[in-house]
């Protein structure tokens, strides 16, 4: 080891993180490869390890023979600072060698606001942070993840973008760097041939026109390169490629388990929510595959949870197969099942019992809506009578522990809808009271705000946010009408929700602010630790840009957003016609009832339909 | 710990885990060591869920599944108890960024000499003065490099424990080193033989 990381290593908090040398890592010798890639988490070392996207794509990059990928996550302030201080580079994980050198910085971005860190992670890797200041083939600066379907805001950092699921099309991608590489292209030349890949959007390849009063008149694509980029997506779940011996942390990470995915997209169509669009058409794996795969995770792994991902676990058609398949295994050993995503809806006593013979934690639901009304405004199809049946069932159980997720500020929401907040806490209550098996345990009520933020190809794409000074009186609305000393209420604070709405539907001209706000320090923003309001105020004053007119102004159908030079499968009028339903109060059926021909299945091959 | 459990789990040799509302591997380390030091002589305490014919290939199996750095010497049934344990043989590499002086050895040696070496402990109830000296055998400073000497000697394992870092805190700030890194050899009894 490089004698002043061991020093510094020594002075940092967690300086697991920082090591490598896990289990299942994958070290390859470099004389024998072509392509080096780092494989960049914009956040630190326990959010990235524990992300199923990361896990997946480094091993399907390194199935490459001519690429060895490794990880690379954003150090803490105070591993950043001792890192900056001994001029000791970014380097990767498991070669502990500079990213400089490497030829593909490949950036994971599930959020917005880790934009920053992908700025700071190219400056302490000391490469050039503008696209077109880095004039070699190589190092190429790549990004994906769900905050790249709008990559606008970073798009003059970066030199592509993945739009959609990346097993193959990443490797599609080295494939042809390896070609030019070894033909000597230029970046030029090979982001143009990059561009007719499916999935691969090179920003420097369209052009907004913006009109005098500042919203774009169109977008221009550059000699004629495909127009718009249509998103990638893996069609057989069964069969693409899926690590069973994924890197095992030594140190503890967020999600310090087992996953698996059931199945990718939603059929519920919750209009507020941007995952329940950009992921579809549903495509499910089948449960013989997901136990046989769960199976071989924890016999390689060693771990004593494994959980069920997905956007609405209980949508999963073979739900019961699946939870019977994995606990004959799971509890001889005592390993635990953790099923997140539950619907009120249809969650099941038999689920319930299920689960609860191995471990029992808190339930979790994400209500959204105060009243009946705005949930059937937002698709939210969960009745206050299918909430309250879930929670008899799981009072007498003995549960003792719910909260209650909910949104302010959703479109058509007023005053009466919050109210009900507090009048469904205090039902909830009620029901314990009635129900509980051990009223001595007592119960724990938990109900969180947050303000909702309008993301891109939802149907809420045209709304705007409400300020935070509305939020701030929607919240004390709320905080007042609680009176019940078991429901607890907590509320995040709207500044972070604020400038994650500038940035999720942001335009390229935020570049500068991102690049402002990174000078000044502000780095791993997602963290409290470190968010910095009053930075940011001030990047955008100093640009003169007007952050309300990304986050608080209703678009028109016929404006042009930023992001329609993506097209994720969704058609741009189906997402308008559902916001024009949520006016009415009126609920879509869910994808099974009865499909709205929403255009994601024209991302499937020819004859094939959704949830097959 | 969640390494260790993992491990033997994976390589099919299951701890075993305690009964009760919330179940845990039976499992403890016997001098947990402070971050950054090394050692050779890592002694495990734990049950396994079924006792193995063959504990030397268990042995080999535990240590294929564990990450690399990390070997099972041996496994076996315990006679003593840990409690047992007193005496820890270290080795540490003190390093002097502009080079070692030509007294330097000298002076650390009697340092390490005097009749009492107090430093500032921390305990559970806040900073206390504390002589090393009753708790160190045999401290010896000798060179290594141009810009390294190296430290051996006992230091008390338990009852109390002497952290390696307390005999740099020891060191005046005159002769202290830039950077420390220690490694353990072995454990000892209180009659100075190997603990097994």
């Amino acid at each position: 080891m490089d004698s002043r990381l061991e020093r510094i290593l020594m002075q940092v908090e967690k300086p697991a993180r920082y090591t490598g040398g896990e289990v299942n890592q994958i070290i390859k010798n470099k004389d024998n490869i072509d392509l080096r890639v780092a494989f960049c988490f914009p956040d630190t070392y326990e959010i990235g390890m524990s992300n199923l996207g990361m896990s997946i794509l480094y091993h399907t990059m390194n199935s490459l023979d001519y690429v060895w990928c490794e990880r690379v996550f954003a150090p803490w302030g105070d591993m950043a600072k001792a890192m900056t201080d001994a001029q000791i580079p970014l380097y990767a994980l498991e070669s502990g060698d500079p990213i400089s050198d490497f030829d593909v910085l490949a950036f994971s971005i599930g959020y917005e606001m880790a934009y920053t860190t992908v700025l700071d992670m190219l400056s302490m890797a000391h490469l050039p942070l503008r696209s077109k200041e880095r004039n070699d083939l190589t190092p190429l600066v790549i990004a994906g993840g769900s905050a790249c379907v709008n990559a606008e805001p970073i798009a003059d950092f970066i030199d592509l973008a993945i739009i959609g699921e990346g097993e193959e099309v990443n490797n599609e991608l080295l494939a042809l760097l390896h070609q030019a590489k070894a033909s000597g292209w230029s970046k030029d030349q090979f982001l143009r041939s990059a561009s007719d890949i499916q999935g691969i959007y090179v920003p420097g390849l369209y052009e907004p026109v913006y009109r005098d009063d500042g919203l774009i008149d169109h977008i221009e694509p550059k000699d004629g390169t495909v127009y718009p980029v249509k998103k990638r997506i893996i069609q057989d779940l069964d069969h693409v490629d899926f690590p069973v011996e994924p890197v095992i942390p030594t140190t503890e990470i967020v999600q310090d388990r087992v996953s698996l995915e059931l199945f990718r997209g939603c059929v519920r169509g919750c209009r507020f929510c941007q995952a329940g669009y950009i992921y579809r058409p549903i495509r499910m794996k089948q449960s013989d595959r997901l136990v046989e795969q769960g199976k071989e995770l924890l016999e390689n792994t060693g771990y004593q949870d494994c959980t069920l991902l997905s956007l609405s676990t209980s949508d999963y058609r073979e739900l019961m197969p699946l939870l019977n398949g994995l606990l004959e295994y799971c509890e001889p050993k005592s390993i635990g099942l953790s099923l997140p995503s539950l619907r009120a809806d249809n969650f099941s006593m038999d689920i319930m019992d299920r689960i609860q013979r191995v471990r029992k934690s808190g339930l979790t639901f994400a209500v959204e809506g105060g009243s009946q009304r705005l949930r059937d405004a937002i698709n939210k199809n969960v009745t206050e009578e299918d909430l309250l049946n879930t929670c008899k069932i799981a009072f007498s159980g003995g549960w003792n522990t719910v909260k209650l997720y909910y949104m302010l500020g959703l479109p058509t929401e007023t005053d009466e809808d919050i109210l009900g907040i507090a009048q469904m806490a205090n039902a909830v209550l009620h029901c314990w009271r009635e129900n509980a098996k051990n009223k001595n345990r007592g119960v724990k009520i938990t109900i969180s705000t947050s303000c909702f933020i309008p993301k891109p190809f939802s149907p809420f794409q045209w709304e705007q946010q409400i300020s935070m000074d509305e939020y701030r009186r929607r919240v004390n609305l709320l905080k007042n009408s609680i009176t019940a000393k078991n429901v607890t209420y907590k509320w995040h604070d709207p500044e972070t929700s604020f400038i994650e709405a500038v940035l999720s539907r942001g335009d390229r001209r935020l570049a500068d602010v991102l690049e402002y706000v990174w000078k000044h320090g502000g780095r791993l923003e997602a963290w409290e630790d470190y968010f910095n309001y009053d930075l940011w105020m001030e990047a955008f004053s100093q640009f003169g840009i007007d952050p309300s007119f990304y986050a608080n102004r209703e678009r028109t159908f016929e404006e042009t957003l930023p992001w329609d030079v993506i097209d994720v499968g969704v058609f741009k009028k189906h997402l308008w016609n559902e916001r024009e339903m949520c006016y009415q109060s009126t609920l879509s059926p869910d994808c099974r009832k009865q499909c709205s021909a929403c255009g994601a299945a024209r991302l499937l091959k020819k004859g094939c339909v959704c949830d097959s | 710990m969640r390494t260790l459990q993992r491990s033997f789990q994976r390589a099919g040799y299951p701890l075993k885990y305690s009964e009760g509302f919330n179940p845990h591997p039976l499992l403890s380390v016997a001098l947990p060591m402070s971050v950054g030091i090394s050692s050779d002589c890592e002694i495990l305490d734990f049950k396994m869920d079924n006792e193995p014919s063959d504990l030397e290939l268990a042995a080999q199996s535990v240590t294929r599944a564990l990450p690399e750095g990390l070997m099972i010497h041996e496994i076996y049934h315990p006679e003593v108890k840990v409690t047992a344990i007193k005496w820890l043989q270290i080795e540490g590499i003190l390093d002097y960024d502009t080079g070692v002086s030509d007294d330097l050895i000298s002076n650390l040696n009697d340092v390490f000499q005097q009749d009492s070496i107090e430093v500032l402990k921390k305990t559970k109830k806040g900073e206390q003065m504390f002589d090393c000296k009753p708790h160190l055998r045999n401290l010896m400073i000798q060179p290594f490099d141009d810009q390294k000497v190296k430290m051996t000697g006992m230091i008390s394992a338990q009852n109390p424990t002497v952290n390696p870092n307390l005999l740099i805190k020891a060191i005046p700030e005159e002769w202290k080193p830039d950077f420390s890194r220690f490694h353990r050899i072995e454990v000892f009894d209180e009659e100075m033989n190997i603990f097994r």
